[in-house]
């Protein structure tokens, strides 16, 4: 496992290397002068060169790229150089866990939908319940996520009443309450990973329903249920966490619409802002900690494999 | 129900009489250039049951769904306004002078009396005793000397109106502060209702980073940017220990998010501009506040050397080439008052004689032309917002554009706070979607930090010395003089567009049943330390 875990991080830091070379660069190449978002327009030249002295603009792009990259990996990720001034690692310590919670609620919501809907789907493969988890699935999925989000609010916030739109309540205020907040966009999230999720778990079902292990429970008359929960399930799901490990990654980056919609001050919100601000520093982090997550949780699914399923370990070995 | 009516008939300022105008909405005769449907009768001013109803109750905190964030609580760095984040500036600092839409006059507010010699070159701030910054340190004469300094020389927003017209400002006893202006100017009050009318602590100014200490009437709890700012009310404000526990303010990112956030109660007070949600609000019977903003709704023209509208051929096919009323339709329903002219019908300073540029899109083609022959490529962008209102802004727009032959590039951002940044600090933009928010008490301050060329937030780039000595002589006419130069305006305006109008806005700030003494103030800010929560007793 020590060396398997080695070549993994080692991959990893590659990944994350090439990745925030590549904001940097992209950022860098902004038509943005960050000087003139300081200071705004209309001042003297040599206050604007100042400013550029400060941040380090004259030198050659790799210094600052190593500049950066130091201070990155020293847990200094700069200052924000449009207001509110701040440390960007402190904007980002505050929109994290608002896009990780938002992440896994949507996750665990899709979960605790799509593990039912696959199992019965898969139970009654080319059935009626099977046609119309499918037709569903596929309608979920059509349905972009920004409409889907609308008539949400429409329904559960606007007619009924029953959930608010926008506003975010901390954990740290109220779990009551935070939830409360945190349901209609985890739903948001959670339908189309459902609709994914349902699908690929119900082929990979059908799949190790017809394993000759299936048929030796079944042959000891173990109960449908039993074998579904006990037996298939397990080996049934390494497409589905694949995809789950994938997809929490990219939600964590990539929940703006979500955050829109609502108004939450998530990762989306954050890096979309600064992109349009031209705060340049804060999009270089922002991006840098996506992909770290990102790749961490990659890694974390990987290893995971193995202990789901003795015979990777073993091939390991 | 007693119901101010202020029918486009807010006053001038000091000295001015009570200047009625007629509700010019409604009116049929659009000139060209103005939208055809009759426009909805606006009723300006406080709107509702106002009266007393007893004694505060005390506690509670209020949400303000704001209308932009104030990204920071130094007020030379946040325009201060309604609609960029004043209201927060205004409740931790308060202001020396607030308009009062009762009187329609500018009344001395953190300070005791205000007045001017003779000629409007001299103008005397008395302040009140006692009166303490929160961190217990005395808000006297040298202290206002020093934020004002202090505002002037960070370049604030207003510094652009204010310092080419002030010859200094100096603390004459404890408790007088006197300020020399190098021009007379009329309406030099309203800008001691705004950011320089903020006074921050010396401790403020003086710590490595900026502290926001105030003489309002509330604290900083807590910013979280993108979610919420939080103040605590002070208990030695001199107005009075605020009967609220806490102000907090939150920020949506459209009017339809901020209307229904109120219509779910998520919020107690909000603020919308859209027509159609502004609309709804009252047809929903809300009580709140009215206001007309001239320029409301304008496609600021970026006219710098280098941008395609620093040809006037450019800019003035994009005035022919746009039909507010189509814009009007498309956008908000036929609700608005959609019109190209600086100071529309719903406005006091409203010029009937002057001919608004009507829509000909067979003049606009012929100018792209022309300019295209002389090099330019016909591509122009456009900064939006991207509320559902701001994309079918854009597309009109695009198509109508693109319809006399320009290429456009459309850009829609997330939120106003995006677009303040892009476009009047960054300035990185051809065409945007915009308001200057010319108020009806002082039009001079606006159309100076807008379009005069001495400008430092002249974020358009123009610079025209006829509109210029149009704007000075504006700045020392009081009263309805200030009339006949605000036509002569206008006739420029519509020659050489340093901006493309297409509406008025008429900004309502609707609060909920059980709120009370909600103060509106200038520039679509408001006050706080006199709100409750509660029922009548």
């Amino acid at each position: 496992m020590g060396p398997i875990l080695l070549k993994k991080v080692g991959e990893l830091a590659a990944v994350l290397l090439i990745v925030s070379f590549g904001t940097f660069m992209l950022v860098s190449l902004l038509p943005n002068d960050p000087a003139v978002s300081i200071l705004g327009q209309g001042r003297e030249p040599a206050e604007y060169a100042a400013v550029r002295e400060e941040l380090g603009l004259n030198d050659a792009l790799p210094v600052r790229y190593l500049d950066w990259l130091g201070s990155a990996v020293a847990g200094d990720l700069g200052r924000t150089v449009v207001p509110p001034y701040t440390d960007v690692l402190d904007r980002i310590a505050a929109a994290l866990p608002v896009s990780v919670e938002l992440a896994v609620l949507g996750m665990a919501m899709a979960l605790l939908f799509s593990i039912p809907l696959a199992m019965w789907s898969a139970h009654r493969a080319g059935g009626r319940v099977d046609r119309v988890i499918s037709a569903g699935s596929f309608g979920v999925l059509s349905v972009p996520s920004f409409l889907a989000g609308l008539l949400i609010i429409m329904v559960f916030a606007n007619q009924l009443g029953w959930f608010p739109r926008g506003q975010w309540v901390r954990i740290s205020e109220s779990l009551g309450d935070n939830l409360y907040h945190a349901f209609l966009p985890a739903l948001v999230i959670a339908l189309a990973e459902t609709a994914l999720f349902t699908r690929i778990l119900r082929n990979d079902l059908i799949t190790t329903l017809q394993e000759d292990f299936i048929l030796a429970a079944k042959a000891k008359g173990m109960s449908a249920r039993h074998i579904l929960f006990s037996d298939a399930l397990r080996p049934s799901s390494f497409s589905m966490i694949t995809l789950l490990g994938i997809s929490l990654g990219r939600l964590i980056g990539s929940t703006v619409i979500v955050e829109y919609l609502f108004a939450l001050p998530g990762m989306g919100s954050l890096v979309i802002g600064a992109a349009n601000t031209g705060d340049f520093t804060m999009v270089q982090g922002a991006v840098l900690v996506i992909a770290v997550i990102y790749v961490l949780t990659n890694l974390l699914i990987d290893l995971s494999y193995g202990v789901l399923d003795p015979r990777i370990r073993r091939a390991h070995v | 129900m007693k119901r101010t009516t202020l029918t486009a008939r807010l006053v001038a300022t000091f000295g001015a009489g009570a200047l009625m105008l007629s509700a010019c909405g409604g009116s049929g005769s659009a000139s060209s250039g103005s939208a055809s449907r009759e426009a909805p009768e606006r009723t300006i001013g406080t709107i509702g049951d106002q009266q007393d109803c007893g004694d505060p109750v005390e506690g509670g905190t209020l949400t303000l769904a704001d209308f932009a964030e104030a990204r920071s609580l130094n007020p030379a760095q946040t325009i201060a306004t309604g609609y960029s984040g004043g209201t927060a500036l205004a409740a931790v600092y308060d202001v020396l002078v607030r308009y009062d839409p009762q009187t329609q006059e500018f009344e001395p507010h953190l300070a005791e009396d205000v007045t001017s010699n003779e000629d409007l070159t001299q103008w005397t701030v008395t302040l009140r005793d006692g009166v303490t910054f929160s961190d217990g340190t005395p808000l006297n004469a040298q202290a206002v000397v020093d934020s004002v300094n202090w505002y002037l020389s960070s370049r604030g927003f207003d510094a652009a109106v204010i310092a080419p017209n002030l010859a200094g400002v100096r603390a004459e006893d404890d408790t007088t502060v006197v300020f020399d202006l190098k021009t007379p100017w009329a309406t030099f009050p309203a800008m001691l209702g705004q950011a320089m009318g903020m006074i921050v602590a010396p401790a403020a100014i003086q710590a490595p980073e900026f502290q926001p200490i105030g003489a309002g009437p509330f604290t900083l709890d807590h910013y979280s940017p993108q979610e919420e700012l939080v103040l605590n009310a002070r208990d030695d404000y001199w107005g009075g220990d605020p009967s609220l526990d806490q102000l907090r303010f939150v920020w949506l990112n459209n009017d339809d998010a901020r209307f229904e956030t109120l219509e779910s109660d998520g919020a107690d007070v909000t603020v919308l501009r859209d027509p159609e949600r502004v609309q709804a609000a009252r047809d929903a019977g809300y009580r709140g506040y009215l206001t007309v903003q001239n320029l409301g709704n304008v496609v600021m023209l970026n006219s710098a050397e280098g941008r395609p509208a620093a040809d006037p051929r450019v800019r003035q096919a994009i005035a022919l080439a746009v039909d507010p009323a189509v814009l009007n339709q498309r956008v908000y329903g036929g609700v608005d008052v959609g019109s190209k002219a600086v100071f529309s019908e719903l406005s006091q300073w409203h010029a009937p004689d002057v001919e608004v540029v009507p829509t000909d899109v067979e003049r606009a083609r012929a100018l792209v032309e022309e300019a295209k022959a002389d090099g330019f490529d016909g591509t122009i962008g456009y900064i939006g917002n991207s509320s559902a209102s701001g994309r079918d802004q854009a597309l009109a727009l695009q198509a109508m554009l693109e319809n006399a032959g320009f290429t456009v590039e459309t850009e829609l951002l997330q939120s106003t706070a995006d677009i303040i940044q892009r476009v009047f600090v960054s300035r990185d933009y051809d065409l945007s979607q915009s308001g200057l928010s010319v108020s009806e008490e002082d039009p001079f301050q606006r159309l100076f930090t807008s379009f005069h060329s001495q400008s430092a937030s002249n974020a358009s780039g123009y610079a025209n010395p006829e509109l210029d000595a149009l704007i000075t002589e504006l700045q020392g006419t009081e009263g309805k003089d200030r009339q006949e130069i605000l036509a002569a305006i206008e006739e420029l305006s519509q020659e050489d567009f340093p901006t493309l109008p297409l509406s008025p806005v008429t900004p309502f700030v609707p609060w909920q049943e059980d709120v009370h003494g909600v103060q509106p103030i200038n520039e679509g800010m408001l006050l706080f330390g006199d709100a409750w929560i509660g029922e009548c007793s």
